[in-house]
């Protein structure tokens, strides 16, 4: 091959090749940001935690002792951490369904064109632009056995282990109600009104329609509303600290609550392996309600 | 079986008046097509017969049983939309079945109506299916259909329980050009065979033109003329509809009426064009004179000149556009005539039985 003709094909390889480094470069400088920011909040503070999980302080406080995964398997076994886990669960039971249902019967409510509607709208969503502090506050006004209007309605009493839990479930449930709200209105209004109505000239009722092609039609949406909803339950915190302080007699000590109350030096590697149990809980939970009830899910083209 | 009436219908949105004062009554078994530019109600007025939409005034009935007020799913009406409104979640099958869940009818071996059962339902789909060539696809979803299938899903969903009314909105707006050619005929062969009342909207005039038995023209809410395709194309009954229907559309142009020796001429500026005898025209009545561009031909001695602008040839036809005193116009002739030259002066004369002449004060046709 003679170099006049092989000149004009490396040169423009050169160039590719470099310009490919630069782009490159480009990509991941402009990456960088959200790298850093995942890096520093997401994966450092996680090994840290297994860290914490696999060590233990000594007994002076200046030093670490390996104590390895049986560690994890002990604490995971052992009664507190189940006793926080059947806690988180039965919190789940009274928070998600509820929110989820009554947001929804909002929702498919005020989904009309009325006159004003937008006021409701507005009324039904504002309990999401509320911190949970401001909400749990609100509700230790009315159901604070001492000075809350409705403390003594026994069946949501803080002062009795058996329904504290359901009295701190109301600030959730109030909170669920207008996340779920605002996003199955937005399920709603994406669904075709042509659709709708060749239901009705189809003879679908209301219920026949409402059960048979508007649920079907949102049901991705409400697949994110259930696993998002139970990840705020399983991540709930301050309602229990600020209305009952995990009391009365630990009846509200949801699995985060343990966590948090292990924060001391000492505890801290028990806190972090229970951290980790409810990260892997998360986790299979999710996964399995995502692979479940995708089957049953349409996704609509 | 039923025709459909109204009378005084009004429907207004606001201060909009989308439907103004419509009596129209559309017999039984016919195909009746609304046709109209986009905006002018027509798609209202097809929605009141639906039920999805409520008069502000005037009554609507089916057969002899006025509707207003009636829920959609006790008018026994089925519709076509033009997005096919298909429940993407279920497949064909469940689509097709989905008009016969709820409603007592007449089971497919006869008898007095009923709901029917599992099976009954079963041979109503497959019936209604096999009409439609969509036998293989029953199990699919709608996402997995071509457009053209789901049209014939969503025309199998409406004549599965062979309803009083067969109400379609613009259902072939969504087809490539060709399928669109293949189920107007379809379309057609349906009807003969169903003999159901066909209500059809559209803006598409070559749709009216070949499927309707009567065409409604409407425009911003108003009935324009109603009548067989061929009677609006030759006796149109205003400027609208004269300007409407018909591609290329006709040419018009403003005149004075004047009285001559042999009958009324219509005067525009130095032309003069005799016009039909016996025509309702006063002297100095201000006219609107329309020809069709196949009545309009290039002669020696014809009353209109004009500057030959461009000319479109179409294979079988071609377009000739014509300036006339700035106005353009179109002479639509047999490609074996020989080609006009560019730029040079001709000639027009109007065929003198083919004229159509309107008031220009009510925009009304003068017989």
């Amino acid at each position: 091959m003679s170099l006049s003709a092989s000149a004009p094909i490396q040169a423009p390889t050169r160039r590719r090749r470099s310009s490919r480094v630069r782009e490159a470069l480009l990509g991941y400088s402009l990456l960088a940001p959200a790298f850093i920011v995942l890096g520093v909040f997401g994966y450092y503070p996680l090994y840290r935690l297994v860290h914490f999980a696999l060590y233990r302080p000594n007994r002076f406080g200046n030093g670490e002792v390996y104590v390895g995964p049986s560690n994890i398997s002990s604490v995971l076994a052992d009664e507190e951490f189940l006793d926080g886990l059947w806690i988180s669960v039965k919190y789940l039971l009274y928070t998600v369904p509820t929110g989820l249902v009554i947001g929804m019967l909002l929702a498919l409510l005020s989904h009309r064109r009325l006159r004003g509607i937008k006021v409701f709208q507005a009324i039904f969503s504002s309990t999401v632009a509320t911190s949970v502090a401001v909400a749990s506050v609100v509700f230790f006004g009315l159901v604070n056995p001492k000075i809350g209007k409705f403390g003594d309605v026994s069946f949501i009493s803080l002062a009795k282990a058996d329904s504290a839990l359901r009295g701190v479930a109301l600030t959730s449930i109030w909170q669920n109600v207008g996340l779920t709200f605002v996003i199955v209105l937005a399920g709603l209004q994406a669904v075709p009104d042509a659709v709708i109505e060749a239901a009705r000239v189809d003879g679908f009722g209301p219920l026949r329609r409402l059960f048979r092609v508007t649920l079907p039609l949102i049901s991705p949406t409400l697949l994110f509303l259930i696993v998002i909803l139970m990840i705020f339950g399983f991540q709930s915190f301050a309602p229990m600290e600020i209305l009952t302080h995990g009391g009365p007699a630990g009846a509200t000590e949801t699995l985060v609550f343990k966590i948090f109350q292990r924060r001391a030096p000492g505890q801290i590697s028990e806190g972090s392996v229970m951290a980790l149990g409810l990260f892997g809980l998360t986790f299979v939970v999710t996964l399995l309600q995502l692979t479940i009830l995708n089957k049953r899910v349409h996704y609509g083209e | 079986m039923a025709g459909v009436e109204f009378k005084g219908v009004w429907k207004r949105f606001g201060d909009v008046v989308a439907v103004e004062d419509l009596t129209l009554e559309i017999i039984d078994r016919e195909f009746l097509v609304f046709l109209g530019p986009s905006g002018c109600g027509k798609s209202t007025a097809l929605r009141m017969i639906a039920g999805l939409e409520e008069p502000s005034e005037g009554t609507v009935s089916i057969g002899d049983e006025v509707v207003n007020g009636v829920d959609p799913r006790d008018r026994d009406v089925a519709m076509v939309f033009q997005s096919y409104a298909l429940y993407p979640h279920m497949t064909v099958y469940k689509n097709i079945e989905a008009p016969l869940l709820t409603r007592p009818m007449e089971p497919p071996d006869g008898g007095a109506p009923r709901k029917l059962t599992k099976e009954e339902r079963a041979v109503k789909v497959k019936e209604a299916a096999a009409i439609l060539g969509l036998e293989a696809y029953l199990d699919r979803k709608p996402g997995a259909l071509s457009g053209g299938q789901r049209q014939r899903v969503a025309l199998a969903r409406a004549i599965v329980r062979r309803p009083r009314v067969f109400l379609m909105d613009e259902p072939l707006s969504n087809l490539d050009a060709k399928l669109r050619t293949q189920t107007r005929l379809e379309l057609v062969e349906l009807w003969r065979r169903l003999g159901i009342t066909f209500v059809y909207v559209t803006h598409d005039q070559v749709e009216a033109m070949t499927m309707a038995s009567r065409v409604a023209i409407i425009a911003e809410g108003r009935l324009q003329q109603l009548g067989p395709p061929q009677d609006v194309y030759e006796r149109p009954a205003n400027l609208f509809v004269a300007r409407f229907i018909g591609s290329p559309p006709m040419n018009t142009f403003d005149a004075v009426a004047r009285p001559a020796a042999g009958g009324m001429v219509a005067q525009a500026g130095a032309a003069v064009v005799p016009l039909p005898a016996g025509l309702g025209v006063s002297p100095d009545q201000a006219v609107t004179v329309a020809v069709r561009p196949e009545h309009l031909h290039i002669t020696a001695d014809g009353p209109l000149d004009g500057i030959v602008r461009s000319v479109e040839l179409l294979g079988h036809e071609q377009h000739v556009i014509i300036e006339v005193s700035g106005e353009l116009m179109v002479i639509r002739q047999p490609s074996e005539e020989p080609d006009p030259v560019l730029g040079t002066t001709v000639r027009l004369s109007p065929e003198l039985g083919r004229l159509h002449v309107f008031d220009q004060a009510s925009g009304l046709r003068v017989e």
